[in-house]
């Protein structure tokens, strides 16, 4: 005899087998279930690296700390260095005035006087030193006065040609003249403008921060 | 059939808040590594800095007092008396008022026979001006003594140099020629 009666367990417990709502709710816990992996996976990754850079960072902290015991024993040198790091533009501005001079009288033609040689500094800019400022230049001019003998006259442009390579860079001629003269001479009159940059190397000046050689 | 929409609801709720949390979980760890990376980084980048700068310091801390020693030695001390004596036969006593307060820096100018009057000072500048004047040095003597002297002193600024051949003395003459000089020395004082 057949069996037709249904315990409401049973009824219940097809209704959670074969119902799409309740296999949906199964997908789903299912699902996450299986997102639990990865999440676990990453999770796991993520506490293992924070940990390694934790320690890192320990060691780091510890290593800066040692450093800096270390260059209070530099304290003094680091002084100095700042102190020569403030002069720097002071010296940098300042043009080797007989290293031009020098440089002219290398340069000058043999079939040339001077009568007048001019060096001027102009466009200061105050720099802040120890208990006030100092002027530094940001421009020089140079100024020459001579005369060629009567058909050398041609000389004057090699002339100022030869002497601007021994100026500093960035050296300009503003001025190249030959004038009206008498008595078989042809005066002149040369004007540079010269940047203090530097580098005064052209002019065969030493570097300060080089040893000296001697 | 209302309790299954609940039910379905509830659970699609639940399992998307806790993947939710879990993942909010999982980014923040993972910007707290980032962050925690990134300073390390930079602790790493300060540290090598901080080791570059110590080692630079001891190669080069006998040339740094070196070269300290050499500039903070040409600054003139302060503005005021010299001990110095100058009595040297072409020198020229300083003219004025500022004849006793002659700084260290001018000397080597007044030794050889230059003319030395003190300038007036722009306020807040700290610098000691002097215009200096002679008539008695040719060109290869005043050469040598303005390297000299710029080579004392590398904050020894020549603002104003003007030297002229003086008119009585004809052009391409073999004598010895004594140009007229005219120099405006700027040096820097300390306090």
């Amino acid at each position: 005899m057949k069996n037709l009666f249904l315990s409401p367990e049973k009824i219940v417990l097809r209704s959670y087998q074969r119902e799409l709502v309740f296999r949906a709710v199964g997908l789903i816990v299912l699902v996450t279930g299986l997102l639990q992996l990865p999440i676990l996976f990453f999770a796991f990754t993520t506490w293992q690296n924070y940990q390694t850079l934790t320690d890192k960072k320990v060691q780091l902290v510890a290593a800066a700390n040692e450093l800096q015991t270390k260059l209070v024993a530099f304290k003094d040198t680091r002084q100095k260095l700042s102190q020569i790091q403030q002069w720097e533009p002071i010296i940098r501005g300042r043009l080797p005035c007989s290293a031009v001079l020098a440089a002219i009288e290398q340069t000058v033609p043999t079939d040339a006087v001077l009568e007048k040689i001019g060096i001027e500094s102009s466009r200061y800019q105050a720099l802040p030193v120890a208990g006030g400022t100092y002027r530094v230049p940001e421009l020089y001019t140079l100024s020459i006065q001579g005369s060629l003998k009567f058909g050398h006259a041609e000389e004057l442009e090699a002339f100022a040609k030869e002497l601007k390579k021994h100026l500093p860079a960035g050296s300009q001629v503003l001025r190249s003249r030959l004038l009206e003269g008498a008595e078989g001479l042809v005066p002149f009159h040369l004007v540079y403008s010269i940047m203090p940059a530097g580098n005064y190397s052209t002019l065969g000046v030493q570097r300060i921060a080089d040893p000296d050689r001697l | 059939m209302k309790f299954k929409g609940l039910f379905l609801v509830a659970a699609i709720l639940v399992s998307a808040g806790l993947l939710g949390l879990e993942l909010k979980l999982l980014v923040d760890g993972w910007t707290a590594a980032q962050f925690l990376d990134q300073e390390n980084k930079q602790q790493e980048i300060a540290k090598n800095h901080l080791e570059g700068e110590i080692e630079g310091l001891r190669i080069s801390k006998a040339r740094i007092e070196a070269l300290y020693t050499r500039l903070s030695d040409t600054m003139i001390a302060s503005r005021g008396t010299s001990s110095l004596h100058i009595n040297s036969t072409p020198t020229a006593p300083l003219t004025g008022d500022g004849s006793s307060f002659e700084a260290a820096g001018i000397t080597g100018f007044t030794q050889a026979g230059l003319i030395v009057q003190p300038v007036r000072v722009p306020n807040g500048e700290m610098s000691i001006i002097y215009e200096a004047g002679t008539a008695g040095l040719e060109f290869h003597r005043l050469v040598p003594l303005l390297a000299e002297q710029e080579n004392a002193d590398l904050f020894l600024y020549f603002d104003k140099v003007l030297l002229s051949r003086p008119p009585n003395i004809p052009p391409f003459t073999t004598e010895p020629t004594y140009l007229e000089t005219r120099l405006t020395i700027r040096m820097l004082t300390g306090k």
